[in-house]
């Protein structure tokens, strides 16, 4: 939007990178298999089960992105073709990690699976979503391009907690099987946080009313974002969260180091929907 | 016959044209009419997003398997814009990004308000709407197939030819999965069927209508569907989408290029 040359030269590299990324996406899905039945761990599985569904929420995302105005960023739907298909695969890999160790199959998450039954509650929750929608398509159309670097930076910050997240699952990853499957994921993640980094960087309006607006949006950001997560599930992600005390520094240095001010990320207490919220430092 | 669609996600690959020949376009280079067409197409392509964000706003979105192929799906197309993009790319011509997006921004409020629409349309017609999109995306499939098939047979190219059938094979089962979820939910609902028949006769249109300009519409669709042989195609379509419950009778396809006065060639 600047029309700067060196802005033109990030915008080249970018698309390099996309491209390279589209490429790059692994197409062998075969099921994980283990030279020895792993040990029951419940605790894992119903970590692994948590962050599986998390990492299943793609497609309830994208619709909230697309409705907006970042439905036009040809860049960003391309690079969502991508995005979203890793995930589906990420949720896919995690879910068998969680059969796996579950033991007796149930570890106080049931699996996910690809297909899972669809009960009135999300239908009313769907149905809520689609009306909060009609608003939000509305109002984001009015606000504009702002909007897109909004929708980015959701984006980005959940790829930085969830790196947290994958780290305390590394930490406590009990088989060597199970650690090069996480840690396969978490180089696609860190390719999709780099990505949405420097696309991040590329919208981020420089001054005025449109960068104001993505501060405020920053503010508002809750993690998780997704609807209808169990309790269960809530439980396992705050226990990965605040594992590590290290965590949330890491966290709030990469937010800070956004140009858009001084903030700090809070674990909220426990029971509530949300896990961390961010808030700002005067 | 049921989609598996675990399968269908298992087996997606990205387009793949490293093993053709695409040196051959610099000695065999395709004629303006084919590229005008396969510009069109790649464009189209890379708008599948679009579609789906208008398919995510009916209630279809809490199904799993339908998810799992509108993840898959998207990406397939997505591989199939790229595709085109790489045999335009070398006859000099870039489709890039921001071109992209101004064929979006072009179809301006329309399309901006088209979530609001969706969602309203789902809201007051609940599940029954899902049977529109599914019936919908059946019809683009199965002229999107068509299309691919008929430019690959007219153009009998040593690259292009068997790039455009490996596309059409994806475009086949994209249409399986469609024809499957739309037969499933007209069967069991008399208000789906005549919703259905409702919204194809009165707003279909040849795939890329309303994104594209008109006179690209018109060109391209003329072009790829000339002759006897794509009066047959048109014909073989509109047979398709007239199997499905309750649809009897209809020919999408014929009017729409009727009332656009393209040529077609005689049933
Ligand atoms: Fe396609
Ligand atoms: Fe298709």
């Amino acid at each position: 939007m600047t029309g700067a040359i060196g802005s033109d030269d990030a915008v080249r590299a970018l698309d390099a990178r996309l491209r390279a990324h589209a490429s790059a996406a692994d197409e062998v899905h075969d099921p994980i298999e283990y030279p020895t039945a792993p040990v029951a761990n419940p605790q894992f599985a119903a970590a692994v089960r948590a962050v599986a569904r998390l990492e299943r929420s793609t497609i309830p995302r994208l619709r909230r992105m697309l409705v907006s105005p970042t439905h036009l960023d040809a860049r960003l739907t391309a690079f969502f073709s991508t995005w979203a298909y890793e995930r589906y695969w990420i949720a896919d890999r995690l879910d068998q990690l969680g059969a796996a160790h579950a033991g007796d199959g149930t570890a106080g998450i049931p699996a996910d699976g690809a297909e899972p039954p669809v009960d009135r509650a999300a239908l009313r929750r769907d149905r809520r979503e689609r009306v909060w929608l009609l608003g939000t398509a509305i109002a984001t159309n009015l606000v504009g391009p702002p909007m897109v670097a909004v929708h980015v930076l959701q984006c980005l910050v959940d790829e930085w907690v969830l790196d947290e997240v994958y780290a305390a699952l590394t930490a406590e990853v009990p088989d060597d099987r199970s650690a090069e499957v996480v840690a396969d994921i978490r180089r696609v993640k860190a390719e999709h946080a780099e990505i949405l980094r420097l696309a991040f960087a590329l919208r981020l309006p420089e001054r005025g009313n449109g960068r104001r607006l993505v501060a405020l949006a920053l503010r508002r950001i809750g993690w998780p974002a997704d609807a209808g997560l169990g309790a269960a599930h809530l439980r396992a992600l705050r226990r990965l969260v605040r594992g590590d005390p290290g965590s949330l520094s890491r966290i709030t240095e990469r937010i800070n180091a956004l140009g858009l001010g001084g903030y700090r990320v809070a674990l909220l207490a426990p029971r509530r929907s949300t896990v961390l919220r961010i808030r700002r430092v005067k | 016959m049921a989609f598996d669609t675990t399968k269908f996600a298992r087996d997606s690959r990205r387009m793949d044209w490293q093993d053709l020949d695409f040196a051959s376009f610099r000695t065999d280079p395709l004629p303006p009419e084919t590229l005008r067409c396969l510009r069109y197409m790649c464009d189209i392509e890379f708008h599948t997003v679009c579609y789906m964000r208008d398919m995510l706003m009916t209630p279809s979105q809490v199904d799993g398997e339908v998810n799992t192929f509108m993840t898959i799906w998207n990406r397939e197309e997505y591989w199939h814009g790229e595709a085109l993009a790489a045999v335009l790319g070398e006859h000099g011509i870039t489709v890039d990004y921001d071109a992209l997006k101004a064929t979006r921004l072009r179809a301006g409020w329309k399309d901006k308000l088209a979530p609001v629409r969706q969602a309203l349309a789902g809201m007051l017609v609940g599940a029954d709407f899902i049977a529109v999109h599914m019936s919908w995306g059946a019809a683009n499939e199965w002229s999107a197939a068509a299309a691919y098939q008929r430019l690959a047979a007219m153009e009998s190219h040593p690259a292009l030819s068997p790039l455009l059938r490996r596309i059409a094979k994806q475009e086949t089962r994209h249409v399986a999965f469609y024809a499957s979820q739309a037969r499933r939910r007209l069967e069991r609902s008399r208000k789906a069927q005549l919703l259905t028949r409702y919204a194809l006769r009165k707003f279909w249109g040849p795939v890329g209508s309303g994104v594209m300009p008109d006179a690209e519409v018109t060109h391209v669709m003329g072009h790829l569907f000339a002759g006897a042989a794509g009066g047959e195609q048109i014909d073989r379509i509109d047979g398709h989408i007239g199997n499905l419950p309750g649809m009897k009778g209809l020919t999408i396809l014929r009017d729409a290029f009727r009332s656009r006065r393209i040529p077609l060639g005689a049933h």
